[in-house]
């Protein structure tokens, strides 16, 4: 039994590391090569996009237009984004500007020759044989490749939930000790009232068929 | 449209929850702390009595109205305010 709840509380850790780090802001300097809209079939991985009622235009075969953000990161190896609205659904990013998202992506556009560096924000993964990519929230221009912005959205997000997490933990600490306990007590006690009016019935049971039977012998 | 009244309605009632659990919460940690007020005045008959229930539930009376007990609101604004400058961290900056 202890194993089976040692590897249920493992997985489930990983499930809330894995969502965290899905959901949550993510910040990484770049620098953009292109930006382009590309038609693109949305199928068994629709859930790594936005939802279908988020304003996106889905034709029949399950084909999208989505806007891509092409970028190279410092080490040189390529990274793509896409750039799509959240609108007011999940993950509650509230985007609806990413036609000027893109207007800026393109603006920053430039050459490994004259490279201007951009720090871009954004949520999701990079998996290239699931054809999924990563949500371009912000896109800030800095000032070369070794600078990182420090990821103050997911910090203040993450102090938060843990505050949460606390005030939920202070909460059922003071039900437990002003609710359950003390009706577990007076259960206990209840159950002991019981317990003696039965021993006590019990013994005067005994005395009288004591009784009984000493009469019987006495006759 | 029908998005957006989603995430209304879904605001909403997360927030009733944590209104109506915090308020008992604090509720229940002013009763507690009144209870250990009552034992320090009266350590010759602390504990559960008639007399330390009549004294609790007379002090009780107006918590309502209290700062602490007012500001237990926030709950329902918080959650707006973090929305709206969400909205303008995301579009707007």
């Amino acid at each position: 039994m202890r194993w089976f709840l040692t590897i249920l509380g493992v997985t489930f850790g990983v499930v809330v590391f894995l969502f965290l780090d899905y959901a949550l802001p993510s910040k990484q300097t770049v620098r953009i090569t292109n930006t382009y809209n590309r038609l693109t079939d949305i199928g068994a991985n629709s859930i790594f996009f936005a939802s279908p009622d988020t304003g996106t235009v889905q034709n029949a075969a399950g084909q999208r237009d989505v806007r891509f953000i092409d970028t190279v990161r410092p080490n040189g190896r390529p990274y793509v984004y896409r750039n799509e609205d959240t609108g007011w659904i999940w993950p509650p990013y509230f985007k609806y500007d990413s036609s000027n998202l893109h207007a800026r992506a393109t603006d920053l556009k430039s050459t490994a020759a004259d490279p201007d560096w951009v720090s871009v924000t954004s949520y999701g993964w990079r998996v290239s044989w699931l054809s999924i990519y990563p949500n371009a929230i912000a896109i800030r221009p800095v000032a070369g490749p070794d600078v990182r912005p420090f990821n103050w959205p997911a910090t203040i997000i993450l102090l938060v939930m843990g505050l949460l997490l606390f005030l939920i933990w202070r909460m059922w600490n003071q039900f437990r000790e002003r609710s359950i306990d003390p009706a577990l007590r007076s259960a206990d006690e209840a159950w002991d009232r019981i317990d003696a009016r039965a021993d006590a019935a019990r013994d005067r049971a005994r005395s009288r068929i004591g009784r009984w039977w000493q009469g019987m012998r006495g006759r | 449209m029908m998005a957006l009244i989603r995430l209304i309605g879904l605001v909403l009632a997360v927030e009733l929850l944590f209104y109506v659990l915090l308020s008992i919460y604090i509720r229940s940690t002013r009763r507690e702390a009144l209870e250990k007020e009552w034992d320090r005045r009266h350590p010759e008959i602390a504990g559960n009595s008639p007399l330390r229930r009549e004294f609790v539930r007379r002090s009780m009376i107006g918590f309502g109205r209290t700062l602490r007990a007012r500001l237990v609101g926030l709950v329902l604004v918080l959650p707006l305010v973090a929305i709206v400058v969400i909205v303008i961290l995301v579009n707007y900056d």
